[in-house]
């Protein structure tokens, strides 16, 4: 299978490069690029040809594409390699507003090509284990969740807005909403949130509290930030605990770690040997390519976790409760 | 005048206790005691509270009591959390900050559905350390189900916000993070504990009668009202 990266601007490009290495039967057949170093740099660590006119990239012989580029350009790019008839794996969040997101589902259905949202926490194994134990009715009726998603400051276009279309909140929120919905099988149905800025002094918002209601009922409290400063010992954490009428059970997808005490000045730092969530969802839309099957993350499943976060945003600036 | 504490006899941890105590177990031994120099600690059960009450001045009963029924100015109520060491030690790290800026997350898991008081009492306490909250929204399951959950979103202004969330469940635990400003403080009573034993279930929380007599506070109308408010908002009613 003939694989593409469309943009090196996120930072998982790299491990899904690198995840597209590690599989016998894939070629990483080039990268396109318009910040030419960066892309010349990429494609000569993957021994790849770097493209910086994206025509001439899309239309190499080539199955699929993967997309990490800036937020704000998932759409132009999704809808240039829909047209060219390209597979898509999307670097979450969708896009950085619905209109988008709905323009770039249509898009794929129109050319008949899979769109897949990159949702590596649903690849983690204890995530998973606990998705299976849900299925298994282990836990019960489900009754809540908490969840949490804080990291450091990514900088760099992150902080941008137009770019980015939001700061910690969208970046962290998409994510374990996305991991709700898939526990659950509902719809938010209500949003509560407070998102701010504190931890750095930057223009775009690094904190964000957010409470959750179900169609069902199920309450859901959530905690998005870039909060995580870089002596912590670890980049963050996702973490999420479902508490359900015959047992709770909490998940930390980073947990799996030792802990490495060093007289540097980060003295402790834990050093993560848990599965590779990323290669498991590079493996994953390969297989969804070659098997022609429905993505496990679609673009709806995409744009419903974009709409969850954006509520949050309204939510904290009209300080009201925002139905959806 | 002696100095009588009424509280629960397994939260309590003499090996901290300086002050010098005496359990009893009735109000009847109670009343052939008066020696000024020792406090005496009595369980708080609904009789108890009511045959000490008259003694006011000094008498100290759980702010849980205090809500339940005896709203009494005079009495000196004192709260768990604000009694427990390392709610002490939280409270110093973040005071430490001049405007303390941050999220802070705290979460209790407790057995008995007394839930409503406890949570009342719990915001009083955080409030004194992060502000007068500026909005609170809450969340709840069904309470007559157990396990239910709570969740309560405050924003304190200024910088700080908070979600509060109460599980109804079969045993206890808190747990709490502060995530302020190249500072985080984290705490989970099932990890941070120095005995650990396969056969005996972790040890509850505890504070000494040290802590509850420095901790408490003398109910004043002020007090009752700012208690009343909390109450209001849980019920879904508007932070005034």
């Amino acid at each position: 299978m003939k694989i593409g990266i469309m943009s090196f601007a996120h930072m998982h490009a790299y491990s899904y490069a690198n995840g597209l290495t590690r599989l016998p039967d894939v070629e990483l057949v080039g990268i396109f690029d318009d910040d030419i170093d960066r892309g010349k740099e990429a494609a000569e660590t993957y021994h790849t040809t770097h493209y910086s006119d994206q025509a001439g990239f899309l239309a190499l012989d080539m199955d699929a594409v993967i997309i990490c580029s800036e937020n704000n350009r998932h759409k132009e790019m999704v809808m240039h390699a829909a047209k060219a008839k390209k597979h898509i794996l999307c670097e979450k969040p969708i896009a950085t507003n619905l209109a988008d997101a709905q323009e770039m589902i249509q898009a794929c259905k129109d050319h008949h090509v899979i769109l897949q949202i990159a949702y590596p926490v649903r690849f983690s194994s204890p995530i998973q284990q606990l998705k299976e134990m849900i299925d298994n009715d282990e836990l019960g009726e489900i009754i809540a969740f908490r969840t949490t998603n804080r990291g450091q400051n990514p900088g760099g276009w992150f902080i941008d807005e137009d770019q980015s279309g939001g700061g910690a909140v969208l970046d962290h929120t998409v994510h374990m909403v996305d991991i709700m919905r898939w526990y659950l099988n509902e719809e938010i149905a209500e949003v509560e949130a407070i998102v701010d800025s504190y931890f750095h002094e930057i223009d775009i918002d690094d904190a964000g509290l957010l409470t959750f209601e179900f169609a069902n009922g199920v309450v859901a409290s959530h905690d998005a930030s870039w909060s995580r400063f870089t002596e912590y010992p670890s980049w963050g954490d996702a973490t999420i605990e479902v508490i359900g009428t015959k047992q709770t059970v909490k998940v930390d997808a980073f947990q799996e770690h030792l802990r490495m005490f060093t007289n540097e000045k980060k003295s402790l730092e834990y050093v993560f040997w848990g599965n590779d969530m990323d290669f498991g969802l590079i493996q994953d839309f390969v297989n969804c390519v070659k098997e022609g099957r429905e993505p496990s993350i679609t673009g709806y499943d995409g744009l419903k976790s974009l709409e969850v976060s954006l509520a949050g945003y309204e939510s904290s600036k009209l300080n009201k409760t925002v139905h959806l | 005048m002696m100095k009588i504490v009424l509280g629960s006899l397994e939260k309590l941890d003499f090996r901290a206790t300086v002050e010098n105590i005496r359990v009893v177990e009735s109000v009847e031994q109670l009343s052939k005691k008066n020696n000024e120099e020792i406090t005496y600690f009595l369980t708080e059960t609904e009789e108890n509270i009511n045959a000490v009450v008259r003694n006011q001045e000094h008498v100290y009963i759980p702010a849980t009591s205090l809500l339940a029924s005896h709203q009494s100015i005079g009495l000196h109520i004192y709260f768990d959390l604000e009694s427990y060491p390392f709610y002490q030690k939280v409270k110093e790290m973040i005071s430490k900050e001049d405007k303390p800026k941050g999220v802070f997350r705290f979460r209790r898991t407790v057995q008995h559905n007394r839930n409503h008081s406890l949570l009342t009492g719990d915001l009083y306490t955080l409030s004194s350390l992060l502000g007068k909250p500026q909005d609170i929204r809450v969340k709840q399951t069904d309470l007559s189900v157990t396990p239910s959950h709570t969740i309560i979103l405050m924003n304190f202004g200024g910088g700080t916000m908070a979600h509060i969330e109460y599980t109804v469940s079969d045993r206890e635990r808190i747990e709490l993070e502060w995530s302020g400003i190249k500072k985080i403080i984290e705490f989970d009573s099932d990890q941070m504990v120095s005995i650990q034993s396969t056969r005996k279930p972790t040890q509850p929380l505890a504070y000494s009668v040290d802590a509850i007599l420095a901790s408490a506070r003398k109910v004043d109308q002020e007090l009752i009202d700012r208690l009343n408010d909390f109450s209001r908002l849980i019920n879904g009613g508007v932070y005034s």
